[in-house]
Parts: structure tokens; sequence; C-alpha cells
């Protein structure tokens, strides 16, 4: 046995100091789109006179390639592009950049046919989803508003919160367990209008991808998943405008190179419209009522020289809902992203980010009548440094290495108010500092088999400002700790250790098998499904332990002409989940950490996704199987009871049909088992108020239920479709007219179920409220485009 | 004139299709589970008698018909020493005789019923009085009224408050409470959110004075009753304060009342 591990050990040696023993060079450089010479991430690069030989691009489009001297055919593949095929001549270390033609549709049917065009099996990725911007733009969602967050729900695993919400559970976690980065930048709240709309305008969204708890080292922070959203960088080709206008909100950007092409921006913006005519109504209290969003994405990219490159890019949005003059809820993000990447050598990249980002609401209250005024300010702001390197060792090893420091600060409730005792309520500050340092290694230990294989190590304590409490068994606070100054408290540390194995059966097919550990230090406190913008976020302290999650998963992949299927199998273990105590609050509660419960979970499911990509009709077929359970001692005598978000039946159905030129359509159809809740088993009654005159009345009639979750929401069921006609397509100009029905077959999904008593008749009856049955919606979108590369024709 | 007409119909269908929603009743296959003991005692400030109500939980249905129940002994007895039997004059209604409220006394109610003993004890807080009582139009409709009181929260001790409006046929079954964690040692608007008032009614504004274990029942009652909603953080029935499986309460509250008369 011995011997045997030396042997291999030998083996990886002799593997890593590879190219000392051939006559090799490498080649390095950035995959592109060739339409906007926006990068290209994910793009795979391979030699293909040399089998098992090839790379993929990092985030940023670079890639760097060790070869043998010689003449050699190079491909270039990446989703929704067209694959390359260029023979090289390398005598010597070489910058060669690839730039990728958009698939036409129209021709589409035609390259299929080669070989060449199928997804990639071999990838050291299970569990991530990678979202096509051009099916976005397809698919029919609520008010004809496209979404990513709403369309990345119609993937396995991946669960809405709520009808028409876009907030999400991935693999039985709970909606706080994803972590939604744009351009790195974690957004809290990433949802306008309660929820119905999501943060992120599609028309400045370059790609999402999803990673379902499978994560490389180099992401971490969240329990279920990461949504890894890039900003589109702005075109270097041609100046562009575009945009929308829709039943509610419009769209307006723009994009353009600068300084001949060493620079490029974008510029995106939105705006709903429903104050513009609730301004005009009569009524005054409708006239009175503030009901908008807005937001804008910015990003602009300056290159240096070949090997240095700046971007900057940022979000800004606001929500504003109320009643002027009696109460406004007024809340948003902010974020900011600085970036720098480097190539320090033909194999060596470095990234260094500079992230800001701020979530923070304000709640201003003014009830004359009763003398009470208020104003709450909370805000939540983090810091982060992070320093990437992606090690393009030699042809079989690619590493990437780094470290990220987040500090957070929380600011849970500043009150102000006119009356001194309210005012003197203000929740205390707390403070965290989250790092991590992450070394991972993508190795090719043969022609069939490849790993992934990684560490995160992550390290959290309290730092600066805090108040720690520390409470007896009725909740009451015997101990305050008020903690200052650099000395950290609370400190934890938490190796996470990664793997991904691929083994290919053959080229159409590959079997994938990998386990992640993850633990997440900021937890989100809500009484909701849906997102409102009080929910708390609140850092792991003395009381709150850190989330803890060890995903196991395998997976069978496989793809022949035109299609693709895979099945992936997970469990999932959740350790410290948080719930509440009985009759907990979570407004106004400095010591809100006393009526939580902590506890554990187990999820396990099967994914079934299949789907078409090639041909008039493509879409796809997704349905999961699942069974996401917790554990508390005080919750039904400490046994296994259900999730709210156990669903066991999932399915999900995508349909594009391109009828010609000038008309295509869509459809989608979603299917799931109704939510795991609570519902009452008897009811009593009760006086409250017990006197000679009334002592038969039953003033209150109360329901009491059985285990916890035991019962179910009806089943859920919608179909939507959509059409787009193009009314133009040249080169410069194009626009067409969007037209899609929400919820076709109106079906009266219960949104919520009441249960309620007359207050006339005091009979008890139960109440369904339903939203959005066929909801019609046109949008009208436009773009224009104009080269202005002089030397360069599209 | 016509394009505004078209303005309103866009509008209205997007307000109507987007935030306001539509309800219809419906059944819903329902677990129906055993039936338990209510035990609903008080004591108060004000001369006696006190009663002590027993009655039954049903399963879920739309017209429960609550059913008495008969105990083989009702017993209340003070931190004072006294003792007192309690007599019945109707199925599931039992009355004190000579036992005299008092704040800062501790009671202890024992119900024996089919060979179980269920104990509950609670100390009246001291009384705190309502300073004024007022009205006051809806924010939406001018024409009908709230209604609120004025009161002045002692500042050198928790208080708990429970609150509800009496005296009208139409007010019955809603109940309020509060604790003074925000508003220690301040006057203080309890208002409610009862807008069915009108000019010319009168209504009796109840302030309780409740002793911690009450308020933490009272408060799951309120906020956290099981009506199925998705938005609840814990659904879960209120534990009461006896020992014994049973549910409802016994409170030992000083009670202050005013008369609101809407002008």
């Amino acid at each position: 046995m011995f011997r045997l591990i030396q042997f291999s050990f030998f083996i990886f040696i002799l593997q890593i100091t590879n190219p000392i023993f051939a006559q090799n060079v490498t080649i390095s450089g950035y995959v592109t789109d060739k339409s906007n010479s926006e990068n290209i991430k994910g793009a795979m690069i391979q030699i293909t006179s040399l089998t098992g030989v090839g790379v993929y691009s990092n985030s940023y489009g670079f890639y760097s390639l060790t070869i043998p001297k010689g003449n050699h055919t190079v491909t270039v593949k990446y989703l929704g592009f067209e694959t390359i095929e260029q023979s090289i001549t390398v005598e010597e270390n070489k910058t060669i950049n690839f730039a990728l033609p958009k698939k036409n549709r129209q021709i589409a049917q035609v390259v299929i046919k080669s070989k060449k065009n199928k997804q990639d099996i071999s990838s050291t990725q299970m569990g991530k989803v990678d979202l096509d911007m051009k099916e976005v733009e397809k698919i029919p969602v609520i008010l004809g508003e496209k979404d990513v967050l709403k369309t990345i729900q119609l993937l396995p695993g991946i669960m809405t919160a709520q009808e028409g919400n876009s907030n999400f559970v991935v693999r039985g976690g709970n909606t706080d367990q994803n972590l939604i980065q744009l351009d790195e930048a974690t957004v809290y709240n990433a949802t306008h209008l309660l929820g119905f709309f999501s943060t992120f305008n599609s028309d400045a969204v370059k790609d999402v991808s999803v990673y379902k708890g499978n994560m490389p080292a180099e992401y971490g922070g969240r329990l279920s998943s990461i949504v890894d959203i890039k900003m589109k960088e702005g075109s270097k080709k041609y100046l562009s405008f575009g945009g929308g206008i829709g039943l509610i909100a419009s769209r307006l950007y723009v994009e353009s190179p600068l300084f001949n092409q060493k620079a490029s921006f974008l510029v995106a913006g939105r705006r709903t419209y429903v104050d513009a005519f609730t301004a005009l109504s009569s009524d005054s209290n409708v006239k009175r009522s503030a009901l908008y969003f807005y937001d804008f994405n910015g990003k602009f990219n300056y290159n240096f020289d070949d090997k240095n490159k700046l971007y900057v890019s940022g979000y800004f949005g606001r929500d504003r809902l109320g009643l002027n003059g009696l109460f406004i809820v007024d809340y948003g993000n902010t974020t900011l992203t600085t970036r720098y990447n480097r190539i320090i050598n033909d194999k060596l990249f470095s990234n260094t980010s500079l992230i800001y980002n701020n979530f923070n609401y304000d709640v201003t209250l003014n009830f004359q009548n009763i003398d009470f005024d208020l104003y709450v300010r909370s805000i939540l702001t983090d810091f982060s440094l992070k320093q990437d390197f992606d090690y393009f060792l030699n042809d079989k090893n690619s590493l990437k290495f780094g470290f990220l420091g987040t500090y957070h600060n929380v600011l849970p409730g500043e009150v102000s108010s006119s009356n001194p005792i309210i005012a003197s309520n203000t929740l205390s500050k707390s403070n965290g500092l989250e790092l991590a340092a992450y070394i991972q290694n993508d190795h090719k230990i043969s022609e069939k088999l490849n790993l992934n294989y990684g560490l995160r190590l992550s390290f959290y304590g309290l730092i600066g400002n805090n108040t720690n409490y520390n409470y007896d068994e009725f909740g009451r606070v015997i101990d305050t700790l008020k903690l200052s100054g650099l000395n950290m408290s609370n400190v934890v540390l938490n190796p996470e250790p990664r793997v991904t194995a691929t083994y290919k059966l053959n080229e159409e097919t590959s079997l994938k098998a990998s386990y992640a550990r993850n633990a997440q230090y900021i937890h989100l406190l809500s009484n909701n499904t849906s997102a409102q913008p009080t929910d708390r976020w609140v850092l792991s302290n003395n009381n709150i332990r850190p989330g803890i999650s060890d995903q196991f998963a395998i997976g069978y992949f496989r793809n022949f002409e035109g299609f693709e299927f895979n099945v992936e199998t997970y469990y999932k273990i959740l350790q410290n989940q948080i719930d509440y105590k009985t009759g907990a609050l979570l407004r106004a509660n400095e010591t809100i950490d006393k009526d939580l419960i902590y506890g554990d979970g187990r999820a396990y499911g099967v994914e079934l996704f299949f789907k078409k990509n090639t041909g008039k009709l493509t879409g796809w077929v997704s349905y999961t199987l699942s069974r996401s359970e917790r554990r508390f001692s005080e919750v039904s005598d400490g046994a296994w009871f259900l999730s709210r978000f156990d669903r066991p039946h999932y399915l999900n159905v995508v349909a594009m049909y391109e009828l010609n030129k000038k008309w295509s359509f869509s459809a989608t159809l979603v299917y799931y088992t109704g939510n795991a809740v609570t519902f009452p088993s008897g009811i009593y009654g009760l006086n409250g108020n017990l006197n000679s005159t009334n002592l038969n009345n039953n003033n209150y009639f109360l329901n009491y239920g059985n285990t916890r979750n035991s019962q179910r929401f009806p089943d859920y069921f919608r179909m939507d479709i959509a059409a787009t006609l193009k009314l133009k397509e040249t080169p410069t100009w194009y626009h067409d007219l969007n037209f899609s029905l929400y919820n076709l077959t109106g079906m009266k999904n219960p949104y919520l179920i009441t249960f309620k008593s007359d207050e006339v008749t005091r009979e008890n009856f139960i109440e369904k409220t339903y939203l959005f049955t066929f909801v019609p919606a046109i949008t009208y979108n436009f773009r224009f485009k104009k080269n202005i590369v002089k030397n360069e024709t599209e | 004139m016509k394009q505004n007409n078209i303005l309103f119909f866009v509008l209205g269908f997007l307000l109507s299709s987007l935030f306001l929603s539509c309800s219809e009743r419906i059944n819903l296959p329902l677990n129906p589970s055993d039936s338990k003991l209510v035990i609903e005692g008080e004591v108060t400030n004000l001369p006696g008698p006190y009663f002590v109500k027993l009655s039954q939980s049903v399963a879920y249905e739309s017209s429960p018909i609550i059913l008495p129940v008969t105990a083989d002994s009702v017993i209340m007895s003070t931190s004072e020493g006294q003792r007192e039997l309690l007599t019945s004059n109707q199925p599931g209604i039992y009355q004190t005789n000579s036992l005299i409220g008092k704040e800062g006394v501790t009671y202890e109610l024992a119900v024996y019923h089919k060979g179980k003993q269920y104990l509950a004890s609670s100390t009246m807080p001291n009384l705190v009085s309502i300073d004024s009582v007022y009205s006051y139009p809806d924010l939406f409709n001018p024409d009908l009224f709230n209604v609120a009181a004025r009161i002045l929260d002692p500042v050198n001790q928790t208080n708990y408050y429970r609150y509800f409006l009496s005296g009208n046929p139409k007010l019955q079954g809603n109940f309020y409470v509060l604790d003074d964690v925000l508003i220690n040692g301040s006057k203080w608007n309890f208002s409610t959110n009862r807008d069915d008032l009108k000019r010319g009614d009168s209504v009796v504004f109840n302030l309780l004075s409740i002793d911690r274990p009450n308020f933490l029942i009272w408060r799951v009652l309120v906020e956290n009753n099981i009506n199925g909603t998705d938005n609840q953080l814990s659904p879960d029935n209120p534990k009461s304060n006896f020992s014994g499986d049973c549910l409802g309460y016994f409170s030992a509250h000083s009670i202050s009342s005013r008369i609101v008369y809407i002008p």
C-alpha cells in the first residue's frame, strides 16, 4: 500500500514537472466575443491533435496552455457561439487571442451536424448551470420584464420561494443561503417591489452562473448556492444604444468604445412608472401613494496594455413604497467593484478586486392622530478585498489560489422620533470580519479522469463595536458584553474541502461525483417567503453559530446529436440552522438571539434535465424529486419535520420555437407540490374577559395545530406563453414587439390560505388569496448599433 | 378625456393584477386532532365574584359547538393563605364567593378533572390607570373611527398590558398586547385598529395589567395563532400557564376601564 502511494506521488510530481522533459512552449491570450470584444469565460480551448490537452478560459477570458513545439490544430468553443478551428505553428511562447462569432440561429441547423459543437461533458464541475442570456430574452415572465432570477427558477434544483417572486431556494436550503453576486459584490436584497422583480436589469447582464452547492474552492460564504452575475463590459467595436418600453417599466442603455478601443463603457437604467398613473387618480389615497423603483448599472474598462486591464462597475437601485405623509419605506442596494487584471507571465494571471456593497432601508411613519412618529434607518455595508491567481501550470494542472477579506458592518435599526423614549431604542451595531484563503487544482489525471480538488479555509470573528448577550433559561439577559477595538472575538476557523471527479466513459458520456463543505456567517431573519426590505441580517455571534453544509453528489452526463441529458443526485447535511421560538418578534428586538433556536437540516433529491439545443424547436424539461427536512429539539419534540420549501415534485418545461424570420414563440410550464405548512387541526374558544354579563361568549376562536408543517398547500400549476415579432433586423437597427400572457389557463393558485372568522356571523371559514390570473403584457424593444471601428467589418 | 379613460384602465388593470389580489372561500382536507380541556380563569382588582370557565376543543369546522366541561373540583388559593372551593351554577362556569382580588397577591388555581390535576398561578400586577381616552377618524375613511387611550407607563417596573374594547356587540374578539420595553416610563397612546365605529357609538376601553406568563401566552395568541398563512414566524400552539396538557390561561390582572363616546 505504501509503495502504491509512493508511486502515485511520484507520478504526481512527474506530471507537475512535466514541462522539463519536453520541448514545450506556452500559448496564452484572451477569448472574446467577436461582435463586441467582450471577454468570454469558461470557453474551452483544445488542441485537437493532442488528445486530452485543453483548458478553460478563466473569469476574465484569459487562458494559457503549454504544448509541444510544432504545428497544431486548436478548437475553441463556447455555448451560444460558433466553434472555431485554427491551425497554429508555435516555436516559442506566444500570445494567441481568439474571437468567437455569435451563433446565428438560422444556420444553427447546419452547423450542428459537426460533432465538435456538442456541449462539454468533461468539465470538473457539477451542480452548475450557466444561463444563456439569449434564452432569458425569449422566456416569458410576468409583465414582460425579463428577469434572470426568475429564469433560473426554471432549472432543476432551484425552486421559487413564492409565486411571482425573485427569491428562490436551492436544493432544500433556505432563501438566505444563496449568495447573489453582481461583479463579485454581494447583493443582499436582490429584489424590487417586495420580490416581484429582481434587481438585475438584463440589458446590463452578460452571463449568469449558478453553483448549486458543489462550488469550487474559489467560491464560498453561503450554504446552498452562489449566483455569479457578470455585467456586460461595453462593446469595444460599436456604439450601441437601446432599450425597451414595457407596461410597468422602461429601460435604456448605451455602450461604446472609448480612447481608440483602449476602453469601453456601458450604462443601463430602468424605472417603473406606475406612480405616473397614480398621480392622475382622483382618489386621494391612490394619489398620495408612492410606488416605484429604479436602478442603474454602469461599467467601464480600460486596457493599459496587453497585460494590464482595469474594470470599474457599479449598481445603484432604490425602491419607494408607501403613502406620502403617513408612511414611506425607501430601500435599495449600492455596489461598486474595481478590478485590476494583470498577466504576470504567460502562465500566471492575477486579479485584484476592491468591492463595496451596501443595502439600506429607511422607514418613516407619521401618525399624527396618535402622536406617533418614527424614523428607522438600517444599513448593511461590506468592504472586501479579493486577490485571485490563476496559474496554468501545465497541460495537466490549472491552479487557482487567492484570498478574500470582507468587513461586515451591520446597523440593524437606528431609531429617531420626536418622542425621546422611542428614539432611545436604537439597536446595537455589529461588525464582523470574514477571511478566506483558497487553493484548487483542476487536474487531468488521465484522458478519462479529471479531478478538481481544493481547500477553502474560512475564518470569521466579530471585530470592533459589538454587543453580546448571555441569557438564562428564561431568556433574560444575565450578562452584557460590550466589545470594541481590534481584538476579535467569537472566532471560528472552518476548513472547507471541495472535490469533484469526472470520469469520461466515452466522447458523449461522463460520470461525476463531488463533495463540498460550505460555511455561512451572516444570516437573514425573516418571517416571510417573499422578500421584505425590513428582513433583518444578523452576524454570527456568541449565540448564533455559523451554518455548515456538507453536500455529496453524483451525476451522469450525456450528449447526443443536438441534445443533452443529465441526472444529478445529491444529499446535503445542514448544521446550525435557525428557527424561532414561539412568540418571537423580529421587529425592534435588541436581544433577538434569545428568540432563536438552532437545529439541523437534511435534504436529498434527484434532478433530471433534458435539453434540446438545435433546430426550430429548442427548450428543456427539468424535473426534481426531492425532500428537505429540519430538526429542532424545541419543535415537534425533536423529531424531523418538513421544511416549508419541501416540494417533492417540481417540474418545468420550457419550449422555444422559431417559426420564421419574423415570428418566434415560447412557452413555459411549471408544476410543483404545494409548500409544507401548518394548518389548524382543532379549534377552541376563549372569552378573554370573564364577567357575569358575558360568560357564555367566546370572544376569540383559536386554532391549534398538530405537527409542524405536516399539511400541504394545494399543488401549483401555471403555463405562460410569449411571442416575439421582429419588426426590423439590420446590422444597425433592430426592433421587436414581445407579447406575453402569464398564467394562460387562469389557475387560481393560492398565494395565501387564511383561516378566518366572520365578524358578524362568527362562522369560521378558509380563504384562499390568489394573484395573477391571465396577465397579458406587451413590450417594445429596440437597439441601434453602429460600427465605429474603421478598419474592421462585422 | 378618452385618453384619460384608457390611462385609468391601464392603471386599474396593473394595480389589480399586481397589488390587489382576489380571494375566495375554499375547502381543505384537514387532519382532525384530539379534544383537549380548555381552562380560562381570571381574578381582577374589581369586586368579585371571579370566574373560571371550562370547555373542550373540537375539530376545526365552520360553526364549532364548544361544549362546557364539568370538573371534579375547582379550587383557588392565595399567597395570603385563603383557599376557596369554587361553586357552579351553570355547566362549565365556576365562581368564587368570598375571595377578594388584590394587587401584588399571587393566586393559584387548581382544576381536578377525570383524575388529572391542572395547576396554574398568577400574580396580580399593580394597577396602571388610563389617563384619558379619545377617538379619531380613520386614515382612509373619515366617516369611521378608531379609539385610543393615553397611558403613563410606570418607570420603575416592567409592565405588560392587554387591552381591548367592549360594550358594543360588534367589537368582540380583538385583543392587543404590549410590553413596556420600548415605552418604559413614557406617556403612550394605546391605539386599536377597529375602524368600524361610527359617530354616536360608545365603547369601553379596557386596559389590563397582566403578568409576564400571561403576556407570553397572549402574545402568541394574538401574533402566532395558527391561521395557515405562510408568513408566520413559527406556527406553534400557545403554551398555557397550567401544568398538565390543556389549553387556556389563568390570569390575575388589574383593570382600568373608560368609556369612549364618539361625538
